[in-house]
């Protein structure tokens, strides 16, 4: 499980097909094989072209998916004995790359002692396979700003991290997911490293 | 250091006071100051002509002639304002420690120019005028409003769905206008907070928290807003302004309401653990009966202020009714009343402390003596030094155009204090309570509802919304920046529907 390699594939088509394709293979294969669409699960997709296409809301035809490894050699050696499909071909699939590390970027805020204790809690044991980079927690108590204001707010605690997570693509999927989770913690897109 | 900066102002305005008393008789025409203030003969304000509540009889007072006065001379009312609506934002740190020293800078800068200027008879007469007949009667009011509204709590184990959220911010603002949107936000953000603890998806939650309670729903009466008790004491009618707020009022809150109660179902819908049904029976309680009976004695209290019981007395010019005396009494019985008969658990649950307060009278104590001077100019007219301001809200015949007074009212007040814009505008269109009450009333029903709507525009509107925000993020509630909120909910909200009040209303 700690060690599953995971790749980058890039299909060129429409996303319901792609999806489709990719659920009937699951399914007809009677394994629990995952895969995700890097759009869906905030995977950041790196073509200029794309970035351009998304920014003025056009739809792409190319779709950044992530497979297991083993799903993606059965898949791509299903495909390719099955030359005879119209829209499952072997060069509708541009690209794989297997994926070494994945990463994103957090920054949290919090202004009472409750929460801040929560988000440290979450940051001071990443799950396994994930290390915390340039982590900058920040803790500020203010006892005389306790109590409600009005033209003079000022918060008795105030608490800010930031920082890089950094790790196994899926444990970082699922680390990302908890701290989005989180109301007080904003996430950047994950990045991969290939 | 601090209190002896303000022993110090405190003793120095006592001694002018004292020694201008002293030399009444001395002063008067002939004297030095003559040159720049006017000793009207028997002279009552526009105010006082009027019928002002704050009613006072000014005889042969010095007063100021504002027409070819240096725009220099509203440094300091707009140093106050931009120091309230900037340091909070850039240096909160600072100003939660120091306001009260920037406040102070400001109002002894003013006075000392001032006093320099015009003499220190005009100066004691416009502290004593300000501070007798508006700064006191406005501070014990907002004081009772606060203690009254501190010992009423909202109960109730909610369950944060659409319609709970709908009914509790429309009990908000019914409250707004009797306890203010001071106390009606207090009371009814922590409720709120709450019932909505397990939801994901609850900023805008607060952000219709506070559009209705803490700035629409104040509109209806002068307890509900400053700038309403402002107009109030500057003579105008209690009802004029409930009978004429209300359809604005109402059209406005219920607009919001449909809008938020169509927003918040919709990310109802997206919340994915929702609690079960049985966890909150809907029941909403209120806690503490006897401060619901000591609002109505507010109200008495203000309106007790419009009667006229003669002059109790007159300091240096400036003669006090009793009923402004009556009022204040009443307004402090109120408050120590209601201390005592609180329980303590109320108003711990609501976090009652006295800061709001303070901060309230140290900073309204340098704006109300500040604003004197450009509300002197705005009242020289057209060809006054402000003469601009007025040419900008009146068409070429001189007639108001009431739908610029509620924008340029709304957008100043959108980014300063809404009471001293109100009163700014207040004073554009003529100062004269009677006239706006009658002939120019919707030009006043504009510079009422921009001034207290437009509040919930920006953070900075109206002092309640940083409470809320304050309040919210402390409670777990990511609050949009400055202009997250500006940009993301005032524009996309509000703006459209002061579009809508323009077209419908003025």
């Amino acid at each position: 499980m700690a060690n599953k390699k995971y790749y980058e594939l890039v299909f060129e088509g429409r996303y319901e097909t792609i999806a489709g394709m990719l659920e009937g293979f699951v399914l007809a294969s009677g394994k629990k094989w995952e895969f995700w669409f890097s759009r869906k699960v905030g995977i950041e997709t790196e073509t200029f072209a794309e970035a351009i296409l998304e920014w003025g809301a056009l739809k792409s035809r190319l779709h950044h998916v992530i497979l297991e490894k083993e799903f993606h050699s059965y898949l791509q050696r299903m495909i390719a004995k099955r030359k005879d499909l119209k829209l499952i071909r072997p060069e509708y699939t541009k690209s794989a790359m297997e994926i070494k590390t994945a990463s994103f970027k957090f920054e949290a805020k919090a202004f009472a002692k409750k929460y801040g204790t929560e988000i440290k809690g979450i940051l001071a044991k990443p799950p396994v396979g994930i290390k915390i980079k340039d982590y900058k927690p920040h803790e500020e108590i203010h006892e005389s700003a306790k109590g409600v204001e009005l033209y003079a707010p000022d918060h008795d605690y105030t608490f800010t991290a930031e920082g890089i997570a950094i790790g196994e693509f899926k444990a970082i999927l699922d680390f990302r997911k908890k701290l989005d989770d989180h109301p007080l913690v904003d996430v950047s897109t994950i990045r991969l490293q290939f | 250091m601090k209190k002896r900066l303000v022993l110090l102002t405190t003793a120095l305005f006592m001694l002018s006071a004292v020694f201008s008393i002293s030399l009444y008789p001395a002063s008067g025409p002939g004297h030095d100051t003559a040159v720049k203030t006017e000793q009207a003969a028997d002279i009552h304000s526009a105010d006082s002509a009027a019928g002002s509540h704050a009613g006072a009889g000014i005889h042969h007072a010095p007063h100021i002639d504002a027409k070819n006065l240096s725009l220099f001379w509203i440094i300091p009312f707009v140093g106050i304002l931009l120091s309230i609506a900037l340091f909070p934002l850039v240096r909160p740190h600072f100003w939660h420690h120091h306001y009260g020293k920037v406040s102070l800078f400001w109002g002894v800068v003013f006075f000392a120019a001032f006093t320099a200027y015009f003499g220190i008879s005009t100066g004691v007469f416009y502290l004593l005028e300000v501070y007798l007949l508006e700064f006191i009667p406005f501070i014990t009011l907002l004081l009772a409003l606060f203690t009254v509204a501190g010992g009423i709590q909202l109960k109730g184990e909610l369950a944060g769905t659409p319609k709970v959220n709908t009914i509790m911010i429309l009990v908000g603002a019914v409250l707004a206008s009797f306890m203010g949107t001071t106390g009606a936000a207090m009371v009814v953000i922590r409720p709120i907070l709450k019932a909505n603890e397990w939801r994901r998806n609850k900023v805008h939650i607060v952000v219709f928290v506070i559009f209705v309670v803490a700035n629409i729903g104040g509109g209806l009466t002068p307890l509900g807003d400053p700038p309403l008790f402002l107009g109030f004491l500057k003579g105008i009618d209690f009802f004029w302004t409930v009978t004429h707020m209300l359809p604005l009022v109402v059209f406005c809150a219920a607009i919001l309401l449909v809008v938020f109660y169509i927003l918040d179902s919709w990310y109802y819908s997206k919340e994915d653990n929702r609690p079960a049904k049985t966890a909150g029976n809907g029941r909403l309680s209120i806690a503490g009966l006897p401060n619901i009976i000591l609002l109505p004695c507010v109200t008495i209290a203000v309106l007790a202020s419009s009667m006229n019981f003669g002059d109790a007395f007159t300091l240096h010019y400036v003669t006090v009714p009793w009923a402004s005396v009556l009022q204040v009494g009443l307004l402090l019985i109120i408050t120590v009343a209601s201390m005592k008969i609180t329980d303590t658990a109320i108003r711990e649950a609501n976090g009652f402390n006295w800061e709001p307060i303070r901060e309230v009278a140290k900073l309204f104590a340098t704006i109300f003596i500040t604003m004197v001077t450009p509300i002197a100019m705005l009242k020289a007219g057209a060809d006054g030094p402000m003469g601009a301001i007025i040419r900008g809200v009146a068409d070429n015949s001189g007639e108001f155009i009431n739908a610029n007074f509620f924008w340029a009212t709304g957008i100043l007040s959108s980014f300063l204090d809404n009471a001293p814009t109100y009163l700014v505008f207040f004073n554009t269109a003529g100062g004269n309570p009677l006239d706006l009450m009658t002939t120019h009333a919707h030009t006043l029903l504009a510079i009422s509802a921009g001034a207290v709507f437009m509040g919930a525009n920006t953070y900075i509107g109206n002092a309640p919304n940083f409470m809320v925000k304050s309040i919210a993020e402390e409670n777990g509630v990511p609050m949009p920046s400055f202009f997250g909120y500006l940009f993301k909910y005032s524009v996309v909200f509000l703006i459209p529907l002061f579009i809508l009040v323009t077209l419908i209303f003025f």
